[in-house]
């Protein structure tokens, strides 16, 4: 599955000079779509939500790895977009500052989980937080046990990353954000991000066993 | 950086070409544009990242719910507008009819009043009188003061000189007839 995956890399980097002209395409629409919004345009952010609800949701799946609770994040993430619009100072800035909200919903959403957590004295096992995760099971089984592994795998590799560092990876290239648009979703410089994805990439690169692991059960 | 033609690329440049491949030295540059080996190196770590964020991707749910977002403000302001403009509604409305009833009375006296009226209202004043002087002396109606029995200022006299008829001029007649001799039969 990693080898096919890797394969399609070649054709997917032809295609990389048709995805931006796209994506320059997207970003004028989106800055449209905000100018829109901005004057109450209802419509419009409704749009903006339909193409950015799919990239938040992943984006709070892969910090909670819990669906539902993805779901009550990204709801209330768009809900807190939708009521500050107007304090955004640069629409083009748009994607940036939707994903800092997201950051700080989801710093916001463990402090309380820490908080809660520190006052319950109810012990949950894996399986039971499964059961309370609707549509956790694929159908497929195999690819059930892939994606159990996978994100174990992961969480295995990010460990060793600092927290800043950790972010900034994920960010990256799980989210798929540019260094200008991290450096945004953050507030710190680009320099700094630079610094901080260095140093992840080469903690990330160490980490060779695991990674061909991964690729063992992924084949 | 001394970096030799010969010299393939370490694992520091091959991040820092990942990163921000314009950060790498111009000699740096120069090798890796014309170098294989060291151009898939990067493109394998490369691959490797992509290949993570693809996965990430397929391992991960798809949103279900529908983000909903609060109710449209502008129907609440058309409600608070329709309850300011009843308010207004109501206000006006005691204070037209608060105007017409106050109009009214005016052209009424403008109309009736004036000196003429003069006698006219003297003439009220003394039917007033007299009421409250037949009230004085009785407060009841006269339908009750038959059933209550008590006495009624017209009936009074004839009532009680049938009850108890006045004999005293007869007395005083019987006297002087004696006087003067008269014979009583
Ligand atoms: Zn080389």
């Amino acid at each position: 599955m990693w080898t096919a995956f890797a394969g399609t890399v070649k054709i997917e980097r032809m295609t990389q000079e048709k995805s931006d002209k796209q994506l320059s395409i997207d970003k004028s629409e989106v800055t449209v779509l905000v100018h829109k919004a901005r004057t109450g345009n209802r419509f419009a952010f409704n749009q903006l939500i339909h193409i950015f609800q799919n990239d938040v949701f992943k984006m709070v799946f892969y910090r909670t790895r819990s669906h539902m609770d993805a779901e009550d994040l990204t709801q209330d993430i768009f809900l807190q977009a939708f009521k500050n619009l107007s304090k955004l100072k640069s629409i083009e800035k748009f994607k940036s500052w939707l994903f800092s909200i997201a950051i700080n919903r989801i710093r916001d959403f463990y402090r309380k989980k820490k908080f809660r957590d520190m006052f319950s004295t109810e012990l949950k096992t894996e399986e039971e937080m499964n059961v309370r995760e609707k549509h956790t099971h694929h159908p497929d089984v195999l690819d059930d046990i892939y994606k159990k592994d996978f994100w174990r795998k992961v969480e295995s590799i990010l460990k060793k990353l600092s927290a800043m560092e950790k972010e900034v990876f994920t960010l990256r290239f799980m989210d798929n954000l540019n260094i200008n648009e991290i450096s945004g979703v953050l507030g710190k410089s680009e320099s700094t991000i630079k610094t901080h994805l260095y140093r992840a990439l080469g903690k990330f690169k160490k980490e060779s066993s695991l990674l061909q692991q991964f690729k063992e059960v992924l084949q | 950086m001394n970096f030799t033609k010969d010299q393939h690329l370490n694992d520091d440049q091959i991040i820092c070409a990942i990163v921000e491949a314009s950060d790498l030295p111009d000699t740096v540059r120069k090798h890796l544009a014309g170098c294989p080996q060291c151009r898939m190196a990067v493109e394998q770590f490369e691959e490797e990242l992509s290949t993570l964020g693809k996965l990430a991707h397929h391992f991960s749910p798809k949103p279900e719910t529908q983000i909903t977002l609060p109710v449209e403000k502008t129907t609440q302001s058309i409600f608070s507008a329709w309850k300011w403009q009843f308010s207004f509604g109501a206000a006006f409305s005691a204070v037209l009819v608060f105007v017409m009833v106050w109009w009214a009375g005016t052209t009424n006296t403008a109309i009736n009043g004036g000196p003429n009226n003069l006698s006219g209202e003297l003439f009220e004043d003394e039917e007033l009188m007299t009421e409250i002087s037949s009230l004085s002396e009785n407060a009841l109606p006269k339908f009750y003061l038959d059933i209550t029995g008590e006495p009624d200022p017209e009936t009074e006299d004839d009532f009680m000189e049938f009850v108890n008829p006045s004999n005293e001029d007869t007395t005083l007649s019987l006297k002087n007839n004696r006087r003067k001799g008269v014979k009583l039969c």
